[in-house]
Formats: structure tokens, C-alpha cells, sequence
């Protein structure tokens, strides 16, 4: 019984602190109060800017040498432009003026990397000619051909150039597309005005504008993401229908909104004070805070209710019992929570390491704001009135549901058909988490919607030009770049990669240029678009290449000192199995060919970047869900000082999380950065769940006033249905998200519904089947080993008499 | 077309068509009074040296990026003016000297007086032993791969612009980046806009001053379609004593990228004129002949 005492006592100290809180009321409210307006003011002018490169692991190695690319070669603020004659092809005088009108706009925006406009009609796109006397090199587009012989000759020109056809004009000649780079100083917000602005400039019934690469996207996200604020509201709208449903009061509405709504502005305001800003990943933060504060009120609120049924209880004392009986509890949610959201911030993803510092934070603010806050202002209110405490414990077909489910936990198969349907669903679940595919599958961005403007616009110039997701190696090497040793490797390699992956469409590289100067020196024969043999000749090729161009105009292709180069290649699209095949084969070239003086870095680009983000996952994703559960393995073991505890409450969350993400594996849902979140989210709040039920059963059956049977559905009907409508608001105000423009918002808002409905389920029924087929000493203590013998007395009262 | 636009295409016509014909070998100086047309053709007569028989001079390019990290070239031009004598106004030979593995390597060009005849070119590849003739670089081309344009230092003519003259100047001055030095401060100066006649051209205009004391422009200023200030270009300007006659010299020319903060010097020295060089040494023949 000394435990009984340990526990009497424990109880005494958080009663006493309860009171102590109370005390303090109008200072916590006021505390609160000037904390929330204080961050208000820091929040007015929060930043909504998404950089892509916040979705980078900065300290892999593939991003390194990505950051080296964008040190050394430029930005990684590339934008396509495809413009679509609908008169047929692109050769009529009024296009081709459009295109040069175009491309000289082009050149005067902000920031534009002029030596990297790459369009039909850019300066140094040359049409060259060679014969027995020489070569000779002219501008592809210059002027619009003024008569059909010229439009002829430029066509021609077109078709007879394999940088050109294909690449910057379609295969249909329908198309042209135009390359631009912009330096990494210029906001991806000013390139996004200011391209849309020639879009609305250019296009006509006669032309369409398509728009691609990544500060596009960027651009659309900052577009799309000031659009949650109304689905914010609508969430805020089906949280109170919901919390009126549940409590039938105004104070059963407003204070869960309320306390949530603060924790949500400390952790947004803390994040804002970081130099944080809003983005895709970052605004699900008022989302995961608001929906996990008010699933902290609604047991709050429930047990107040429930202390207030006694019509002889003061509002204060109520209050203080409601607090003492939940210190505990929700203290161990808050931690797990916070903590779980903050063990996140391992992940190496500076984006995921900003929503995982905010939402802990604003998750542990619950703490003060569900506990504390809340509390103290009910404890000013008066009294509910009786018809309010009945209109809150009106829920017939909830407590009919209960009330079955707590007569089959007591039934003698109820532990085989859990522990069958949970060995059954997991063989099931592994299957499909052995599908599971990790990475980005789509065409286009997974951010967005096929048929958002976007990705139309990503589709059109993948089919019509192919290969516009970037791949770039890195060359460097003791000798001089220019020899025939260094660019045979370069050649080599290249055609290695562009032979044996069919979706690596071309390659581009000072091994290009010095073997078509080779060609054009020797009459222009086909036979001569090699390396040629002498070194001196490879450096007086590559010297007359740079006098053809401005100073930056090559700097796509080698270093300013000449001692990296850079080959890019074009690959047709970035699913995660192309994306692995590619490094593969660059793994194996690089490690079947002779250590030389030649070094091959890999990988850059997109598909080094994507390799990348799906390795972060595989690395992350388990041990992340690892962590959160031996947090809270050791939580829950500490606070009932038993191993079982913990076992009996991580095995539903278990179940249910083994199911959602065999979900992804059937349903062929990717998994990608934003789903790693999830996990956490989805155990923090299941965890909830459980914590709840049992810190009843515990306490309910440390008061030993009632039998099992009773005391099973007590806890049902209180903490069970708190959980019950806990898991119905927070699952219907996460999915607000659906109405989100952004695509991964809306599956982040599905998956975590279904997780969430799936973990309340879970704990609703394994917790009492579990426990009553394990009769766990914490709960049952000695009366344990005489029930295991007693089949018969399932039920029957557990008197400890 | 508004009345005011047109009155300015017609002065800016006038200016156009006034300047004449300058004589071969023969020195000019601007002077007050002289319309913008008058003393911008004498620049352009001082800026190819058509003052002199021929002349020769050894340039160091220096390319500094940003970083202030530097490349380096060197090249020795040759030059014939031609005079009155046939179609073709002067004959140029380049080679390049620096850096070591390219040394040799050489570019023969012909510039006809018909403005609108292209240049003719010739390469010579000293690794392979041959001469390859070359289309002319576009007059937007780079030059030499640097941040001047192919007609800023070779092929822009006269006839290429309009011109107005927008008053007369003490120069404020130019820090030449390379040294560092103060050049042409207080200089009088007239100040011209020039405009392209060429439709989608890399600039919209540039506002020279060409200095009154030896007609050569000293400062260039380059305006885009916007009219952002994109480049500068800056000349200075020695005169050297030939047989009685201080003829105006660049000695050198700095161009700074305003978009990319990159910029190329390029020093000259050495200049010689009127030595008497040989016409035979400007042939393809001579090319293949050359040694550097």
C-alpha cells in the first residue's frame, strides 16, 4: 500500500499546486494576456517567403557540391518560358517579332544572368556554317525574315541544329522555349512579378505563355499560401460547430479557441523572433498548435463539466479539482508533444527544423495556455447552469457506443480478436509499407495540383523540349583542364550516362564545345566531332571559344581559374526510381574507373538534390518515430513506474501508425519532407489519446469505489468520450486543410485525419481490451494474480476489501 | 508619331547627314561650333588612328572578376591605313603573345570603307598549321572575350548612330580601376548622345564626351531600354610626337559591367607610328608565315 500513499501524497502536492495556481489566477490571466499581445505585435509583419532551399539538407554531400555549382556556376534560379503558337508553327513574322521582343524584355529584368538567356533569339545563339575555306558564325534570330525565302533559310537553320531543334524549338515547331538564370541575389517574389507581368504582356489569342522552374513555383506558393488564413477560418468554423456540439456553451467554444489560439501565438511569434518565416511547412504550424491545444481544453472542459455535476461544487473548487486531476496527464501530453515535434529539429532540413521549433514551442505553450490559463478564467465564471452541465452530457448514441464497446472489452474473446485483427493488420501493414515509395513521383511538383498553373505549365515544356530536370558533376583535376586526358574522362563519362539511362536526354560540357570547334575547324565534317589528339590545340580552341563570348558567358561550363568544370545533363524526369538509377550509375562509373589525376564530384542539380531530401528520409523517418516512442516508452513507464503502462499504450499507437503509413504503401502515396512531421504529429496526438484513458482507469481504480465493470465504463463515458470528441475536432479542423490550394497541404490534412481517427479508434478500443486481458499490476495491484485465475469473475467488483 | 518626336528625328537626320568625309592621314580637332555629327566623326578618325600610315602597339587585357580574380592577355596588333587608294580603309593583325599556350595564334582582318561591306577575317591555328577564314565577330559580339562589344573597340562607324549634341563640359574625371589613378579630370569636353539606328540593339543610347583639346571620347556611358546605366567606358588618351605631329593615342581603355561588376583593362604601350610597314605583311600568306 505504500504505493497508494506514494500516490495520495503525489496527488496532495498537485492539488495543493492547483490551489497555489488559482491563487495566482488574475497574474496568470494577465501574464497571458500581456505575453499573447506582446507577440501579436511581434507577428504583424511575419514574412511570407518560400525559398526552396530551406527544403535542402545543407550538410549532405551532394548539397555541398550543389552549393559549390551555385558558388561556381551560378544560381539555382533557373525559369523556362515555352510560348505556344496556336497559328501553327512558330515560323510567321509576328511570333518570331514576339520572341525577339521577348527575349530583349528578358533581358532587362532585375537580376537576369544576361550570358545565361538562352532562347532562339539571345546573342549568343549562332548559326554556324562551315566549308572547305572556313566558318562562319552569325545569330540564329536577329530580325524577323521579312519574306518567305528567309523565313525558309531560318527554318533551316532551325531544323539543322541540335541545340536548337528540340531543345529551344518543339519537334513540332509549334513551341520555342526560353532559358533564363537569374543571380541568387534577386527575390524569388521580384522574378515572379515580374514574369508574370510579361506573360500578361505577351500573351494573345495568337500565343500562349508557359512558366516553369523553381522561383516559379516558389512564387506560386507565396501566392497560394495567404489563402490559408480563410481556410484557417473554416477551420476555426468547424472546431467551434464542433465544440458547440460537444459542450452546448459559449465558454465550451470560446476558451479552447481561445488558449489555443495564445499557445499558436507564442509559438509563431517565437519562431518570427528566430528570423523564421512562413512557408508551406511553417504555416501548418497554427494548424498542428490549435488543433492540439484544443484537444487539451475539450478534457479540461469535460472534467469541469463533470466535477460541476455535484450541484453543491463551487466553480474554483471544481476547477482546482479538474487541475489536479490533470496536472499529470496533461503535462506528460504536453511533453511528448513538444518534445516529439522538437526532436524534429535533428532533421537536417531547415525547413522542417523551423515548424518543428515552432510547433514545440507553441505545444509545450499549451501547457500554460489549457492547464493554467484556462482554469483560471473559468474559475471567475460563475457557475454553469444546470441545464448547460445536461445539454454537455447529452450524447446518447455516443454513450450507447461507449457503453457496447465497454461490454465487449469484459467478453472472453475480446483480448484474442484485438491481439488476431492486431497480428493480421500488421502482417497486412507491412506488406504495404513494403510498397512504400519514398520521394517525389510526379510530374511536375508534388506541391501543387496536375492541373495547377504550375505544373500545366511544367507538363507542356517536358513534353514539348524533354529533359528539364538538371543534373550536374563536377570535374577537377591536377593537370590542366584543356587535355586530351582531362576531356576524354569528361566525354566519357558523359556518354556513359546519356548511353545506358534512357530518361538522360543530352549532356553539355567543354567537351561539347572543343569537339564542335574541332568539327567546324575541319570543314564542318561529322567525322571530326572528336577530342582531338594534341594539347595545345584542345587550349587554342577553348581560347578562340572565349573570345566568342562575354566574361561570364562560360561560366555554366568551367570555373573562372579553370580548374573545375561542370557538366549538366538533362534528364526527362525526376521520379524516385530515375533519380536512384542515375547516382547508381555515377557510383559506378566513378568507382570502376582508374584512380587518375581526374576527380568526379556528383551529384547537383535537381536530381542530386532530390537523391538527397529521399535519403534525409529514409535516414530520418524511422529513428524519428523511434524516438517519439522511446520518449514516450520512458514517460509512461516513469509515471506509472511500469514497463507495462507504457507497452499497453504504445501498441495501439503502434497498430494504427503501422496502418497509415501501409496506406501510403497501397495507395501509392509518396513519401516525402512534409510527411515526416506526420509521424511525429500523428504519436504525439495518439499518445494523447491513451494518456487520458489511462490516468482515469488509474485514478478510478486507485479510488476503488466501484467494480471494473463500472469503473470501465466511467472511463469511457468521461475520458473515453473527451477523447472521443478531442479526436472528432482536431481530425475535422486538420482537415480544413482539403480546401488548400497547395497540394501537399491537403495530403498532409487526409493522412493525418485518417491517422488521427485511426489512433483514437485504436485507443478507444485495444486500451480496455488490453487492459482487462493483461490485468496490469500498476492498476490492479494485488487483486491481479487472483482475476488471471478467476475467468468466471470478469466484472465483478474489484473490491479491495 | 507626335510632332515633337518628329522635329527631333529631323534635327537628329540634319546632324546625321552634315559631317563629311574625312581625308586620310590627316589630323583633326573638334571646336566649338561644330555640330554633334562633325566631332563625332572626328572621333571615330582618331579612334582607328586613320591619322597615320600605320602604327603598332602591345596591349595587356586584364579580365578581373568580381572577386577581383584575374586573367591575363597579351596581344600585338599591327596596323596599315590604306588611305585613298582602293576599297579597303585599314588592315589589322593581331597576335596573341600571352598566355604561353596559345602564343601564336593570330587574326588578320581587312575593314572595307563601305561601311555596310563585313569585315574579312582570317584565323591562323598555330597547332595546326593552318589559316581558316572566319566570319567577322557581330558588331555585338564580345571582343576578345571581354566586356566591350566588338564594335565598341573595332566596327562601330559613323554612320551606325544619330547624334545630338547636349552641351559643352569640364569632365568630373574617372578612376581607372587598374591603377587606381584619377584620369581626365576638369577636361573640356563636349557631351553627344549617341542612338543606334539599328532596331533591337543592346542599348538604347550612350552619352559620350569626346575631349576638345584632341577629338578622342574619353568617357562612355551606356543606357538601356529602361534607361538603367549598364556599362562605362573609359579611354585615356596620350599624344604622341610623330614627325612634327602630336598624334592622339589610347593608351587605355577601361569597360565596367554594371549588371555583372566584372571589367576589363586593357593597357596599351609601345605604339610606334608610321614605321613603313610592309602591306605584304597583312596577307593570309604573311599569316601562315608569322611567328610570335
Amino acid at each position: 500500500m505504500k504505493k497508494t500513499k506514494d500516490s495520495s501524497l503525489h496527488f496532495d502536492s498537485r492539488y495543493r499546486l492547483a490551489r497555489q495556481i488559482i491563487h495566482l489566477r488574475i497574474y496568470i490571466i494577465l501574464a497571458c494576456i500581456i505575453i499573447s499581445v506582446f507577440f501579436i505585435s511581434v507577428l504583424k509583419d511575419i514574412e511570407i517567403e518560400t525559398r526552396l532551399e530551406d527544403f535542402l539538407p545543407q550538410q549532405h554531400p551532394f548539397i555541398q557540391v550543389q552549393n559549390i555549382l551555385t558558388d561556381v556556376f551560378g544560381g539555382l534560379n533557373q525559369v523556362s518560358i515555352a510560348l505556344k503558337s496556336t497559328d501553327g508553327n512558330i515560323f510567321t513574322h509576328d511570333f518570331l517579332e514576339k520572341v525577339i521582343s521577348l527575349t530583349e524584355d528578358v533581358y532587362l529584368l532585375e537580376g537576369v544572368n544576361i550570358s545565361r538567356v538562352q532562347s532562339i533569339a539571345s546573342r549568343h545563339v549562332k548559326h554556324v556554317r562551315a566549308d572547305e575555306e572556313g566558318f562562319f558564325v552569325e545569330r540564329l534570330l536577329r530580325d524577323p525574315p521579312e519574306n518567305q525565302e528567309e523565313m525558309e533559310a531560318f527554318r533551316r537553320n532551325v531544323l539543322s541544329d541540335p541545340n536548337v531543334y528540340r531543345r529551344m524549338v518543339s519537334e513540332d515547331m509549334t513551341s520555342t522555349l526560353i532559358y533564363v538564370d537569374f543571380t541568387s541575389k534577386v527575390r524569388t517574389s521580384s522574378i515572379f512579378r515580374s514574369l508574370q507581368e510579361l506573360k500578361t504582356k505577351y500573351e494573345d489569342e495568337h500565343t500562349y505563355f508557359y512558366i516553369a522552374g523553381r522561383p516559379i513555383l516558389e512564387g506560386w506558393l507565396n501566392a497560394y499560401l495567404p489563402k490559408m488564413l480563410r481556410i484557417l477560418i473554416i477551420s476555426f468554423l468547424i472546431i467551434s460547430a464542433v465544440l458547440y456540439l460537444t459542450f452546448r456553451s459559449k465558454r465550451g467554444i470560446i476558451l479552447p479557441l481561445l488558449d489555443s489560439s495564445m499557445a499558436t501565438l507564442w509559438g509563431m511569434g517565437t519562431m518570427k523572433l528566430m528570423g523564421l518565416r512562413l512557408d508551406p511547412s511553417t504555416i501548418l504550424v497554427p494548424f498542428i498548435v490549435l488543433s492540439l491545444g484544443i484537444s487539451h481544453s475539450v478534457h479540461t472542459l469535460k472534467r469541469y463539466y463533470e466535477e460541476m455535476r455535484n450541484p453543491r461544487m463551487k466553480s474554483k473548487h471544481a476547477i482546482v479539482s479538474t487541475m489536479a486531476h490533470l496536472f499529470i496527464p496533461g503535462l506528460a501530453c504536453v511533453l511528448t508533444d513538444g518534445f516529439g515535434f522538437l526532436s524534429l529539429m535533428f532533421v537536417p532540413l531547415p525547413t522542417i527544423k523551423s515548424m518543428a521549433f515552432a510547433s514545440g514551442l507553441g505545444i509545450l505553450a499549451n501547457f500554460f495556455t489549457s492547464f493554467m490559463f484556462t482554469p483560471a478564467v473559468l474559475s471567475f465564471m460563475h457557475r454553469p447552469k444546470i441545464l448547460e452541465i445536461e445539454k454537455e452530457e447529452e450524447h446518447r448514441w455516443v454513450d450507447a457506443m461507449l457503453l457496447r464497446l465497454s461490454v465487449f472489452s469484459l467478453s472472453k474473446r475480446a483480448g484474442t480478436i484485438v491481439v488476431v485483427i492486431f497480428i493480421l493488420g500488421g502482417l497486412v501493414a507491412l506488406l504495404g509499407i513494403s510498397r512504400i515509395v519514398i520521394g517525389d513521383n510526379s510530374q511536375g511538383s508534388s506541391y501543387l495540383y496536375p492541373e495547377s498553373p504550375y505544373n500545366q505549365a511544367e507538363k507542356f515544356i517536358n513534353t514539348h523540349f524533354g529533359g528539364t530536370n538538371s543534373y550536374y558533376v563536377l570535374v577537377e583535376s591536377d593537370r590542366p583542364l584543356f587535355s586530351r586526358e582531362v576531356l576524354s574522362t569528361i566525354d566519357d563519362f558523359q556518354t556513359y550516362l546519356v548511353d545506358n539511362i534512357p530518361e538522360v536526354g543530352s549532356a553539355v560540357s567543354i567537351a561539347n564545345a572543343i569537339k564542335g570547334l574541332n568539327m567546324f575547324m575541319k570543314e564542318g565534317k561529322r567525322e571530326y566531332f572528336a577530342i582531338p589528339e594534341n594539347d595545345k590545340t584542345i587550349a587554342e580552341y577553348w581560347f578562340l571559344y572565349t573570345l566568342s563570348g562575354f566574361p561570364s558567358d562560360f561560366d555554366h561550363l568551367i570555373s573562372r581559374d579553370e580548374k573545375t568544370a561542370n557538366i549538366k545533363f538533362n534528364v526527362k524526369n525526376h521520379t524516385s526510381r530515375t533519380v536512384a538509377k542515375i547516382i547508381k550509375t555515377t557510383r559506378n562509373y566513378v568507382s570502376g574507373r582508374p584512380q587518375g589525376t581526374v576527380r568526379i564530384r556528383y551529384g547537383g542539380g535537381d536530381i542530386g538534390i532530390l537523391y538527397a531530401v529521399n535519403d534525409i528520409i529514409k535516414r530520418t523517418i524511422v529513428p524519428n518515430v523511434l524516438f517519439i516512442s522511446v520518449l514516450i516508452f520512458i514517460y509512461v513507464s516513469f509515471m506509472y513506474r511500469s514497463f507495462t503502462a507504457a507497452g499497453l499504450l504504445l501498441l495501439p499507437l503502434a497498430f494504427s501508425n503501422l496502418i497509415v503509413f501501409a496506406l501510403y504503401g497501397f495507395l501509392g502515396t509518396p513519401i516525402t519532407v512534409e510527411t515526416l512531421p506526420l509521424a511525429s504529429l500523428s504519436e504525439g496526438l495518439g499518445i494523447n489519446y491513451g494518456i487520458y484513458m489511462m490516468a482515469r482507469f488509474h485514478q478510478e481504480m486507485r479510488e476503488k469505489k466501484r467494480t471494473y465493470k463500472n469503473i470501465l465504463y466511467h472511463t469511457l463515458i468521461t475520458s473515453g468520450k473527451a477523447v472521443f470528441f478531442s479526436g472528432f475536432i482536431v481530425s475535422l479542423g486538420i482537415f480544413a486543410w482539403v480546401f488548400s490550394s497547395i497540394l501537399l497541404q491537403v495530403r498532409l490534412g487526409l493522412n493525418l485525419c485518417v491517422a488521427l481517427i485511426l489512433n483514437m479508434v485504436t485507443s478507444l478500443v485495444m486500451i480496455p481490451v488490453l487492459v482487462w486481458w493483461v490485468k496490469p499490476y500498476f492498476l490492479f495491484g494485488k487483486v491481479r494474480s487472483r482475476l488471471k485465475y478467476r475467468d468466471s469473475d470478469r466484472g465483478k467488483k474489484v473490491s479491495k476489501g | 508619331m507626335k510632332w515633337g518626336t518628329l522635329i527631333v528625328v529631323f534635327i537628329l537626320c540634319i546632324f546625321a547627314v552634315e559631317a563629311l568625309p574625312l581625308e586620310y592621314h590627316r589630323l583633326y580637332v573638334p571646336a566649338s561650333g561644330m555640330s554633334a555629327g562633325e566631332i563625332m566623326e572626328i572621333a571615330y578618325h582618331n579612334k582607328y588612328s586613320l591619322f597615320a600610315k600605320d602604327f603598332q602597339q602591345e596591349g595587356n587585357v586584364f579580365y578581373v572578376d568580381p572577386s577581383g580574380f584575374t586573367r591575363k592577355r597579351i596581344w600585338e596588333r599591327l596596323r596599315i591605313v590604306e588611305g585613298d587608294k582602293g576599297d579597303i580603309s585599314y588592315k589589322d593583325l593581331i597576335a596573341i603573345t600571352y598566355p604561353t599556350e596559345v602564343k601564336g595564334l593570330a587574326v588578320l582582318t581587312w575593314t572595307y570603307k563601305d561601311y555596310q561591306k563585313d569585315q574579312e577575317v582570317w584565323l591562323w591555328i598555330p597547332s595546326l598549321k593552318k589559316a581558316r577564314k572566319i566570319s567577322a565577330s557581330e558588331d555585338d559580339d564580345a571582343f576578345m572575350g571581354s566586356d566591350l562589344t566588338v564594335e565598341e573597340v573595332s566596327t562601330r562607324r559613323f554612320e551606325d548612330e544619330t547624334y545630338e549634341l547636349k552641351g559643352e563640359d569640364a569632365f568630373k574625371g574617372y578612376t581607372l580601376e587598374e591603377t587606381g589613378e584619377m584620369k581626365a579630370q576638369g577636361a573640356p569636353c563636349f557631351i553627344i548622345e549617341c542612338r543606334p539606328k539599328k532596331s533591337h540593339w543592346y542599348y538604347d543610347k550612350r552619352v559620350v564626351w569626346v575631349d576638345k583639346s584632341h577629338g578622342g571620347i574619353i568617357f562612355e556611358e551606356y543606357y538601356d531600354k529602361t534607361g538603367r546605366k549598364f556599362k562605362t567606358v573609359s579611354r585615356e588618351w596620350d599624344l604622341i610626337d610623330v614627325n612634327g605631329q602630336r598624334y592622339p593615342t589610347q593608351i587605355s581603355l577601361e569597360c565596367k559591367d554594371l549588371r555583372t561588376n566584372h571589367r576589363t583593362t586593357i593597357l596599351m604601350s609601345n605604339t610606334r607610328y608610321d614605321q613603313g610597314i610592309d602591306e605584304q605583311n597583312f596577307t593570309v600568306k604573311a599569316l601562315m608565315r608569322s611567328r610570335w
